[in-house]
């Protein structure tokens, strides 16, 4: 179905990640690259300057290490932290790679996201490949 | 994968259509999954008289639901339905009668007017309660 996967993996969305990995093996063509992304949102400047330097690095870091175990023994998955707001760095990692298909996961849409909108419908509105939007 | 898919089939669309409902094959778990293909139609604008419109509508949705039936082929299993809304109203509406976990959508490429207004299946994406595929 697609040969070049991106999935986007919220270490802290709580719910079972595992399934955004499992859907990408499904819609996977035989010999395709997957990529796991982790965004790790930039701290804001005010807070930053009370926070220990290499903080960010640390929870990429940390971000990494349970991307890798979340993976565990899938073959040909690829692990990625970028540091940038989740949406921004969806889209861009997606056109870098020339990904021809996103999954992600999504919380269940209330209030906030009739006004506001989500991370997903944000990624949908301007990627240029296929999404696939899990709840 | 899912069980109960929505396909939502825009029939001026083109080649994505029959992809869509290849891709709904694919991610259904089993051969009891039930899937359902629906088109809409958008309603008339207002200030075109109501006597054509309840004509009109009913040729518009007979020709679109021969279309979808041609579309589907021997397919039959899947369900054919022709609603008479705007797109993403008509696919969400369905979506929740229907009960559905899954929802597999074409989309154009996104351009400038789309940047500032979505898309269907952005709106689609922003307030659907099950998964949704957008196929571009």
């Amino acid at each position: 179905m697609y040969n070049n996967i991106l999935v986007a993996i919220a270490p802290d969305h709580g719910e079972d990640q595992t399934k955004a990995l499992d859907v990408a093996q499904t819609l996977a063509s035989e010999g395709a690259t997957v990529t796991a992304v982790t965004a790790i949102e930039p701290i804001a400047t005010y807070i930053a300057a009370s926070i220990p330097e290499g903080f960010e690095k640390a929870a990429g870091e940390e971000a990494l290490k349970g991307l890798r175990q979340l993976i565990g023994d899938r073959e040909g998955v690829d692990a990625r932290v970028t540091y940038a707001s989740a949406a921004g760095a969806i889209l861009d990692l997606s056109k870098e790679l020339e990904a021809d298909c996103i999954v992600l996961a999504s919380h269940k849409p209330g209030w906030g996201h009739i006004l506001l909108g989500s991370t997903a419908a944000r990624v949908v509105r301007h990627a240029r490949c296929s999404v696939h939007v899990i709840r | 994968m899912y069980s109960n898919i929505l396909v939502a089939i825009a029939p001026d669309h083109g080649e994505g259509q029959v992809q869509a409902l290849h891709l709904a094959l694919h991610l259904a778990t089993d051969a009891n999954a039930r899937i359902t293909a629906i088109t809409s139609i958008e309603p008339i604008s207002a200030y075109i008289p109501d006597l054509a419109e309840a004509d009109l509508n009913k040729e518009r949705g007979a020709r679109a639901l021969t279309e979808l039936r041609h579309m589907v082929g021997e397919r039959s299993e899947i369900d054919a339905r022709v609603d008479f809304k705007p797109a993403a109203i008509a696919i969400l509406d369905l979506a929740e009668e229907i009960g559905a976990d899954c929802i597999v959508m074409s989309s154009h490429k996104p351009g400038l007017s789309r940047f500032l207004l979505g898309s269907t299946a952005s709106r689609v994406v922003r307030h659907a309660t099950c998964s949704v595929h957008v196929l571009r």
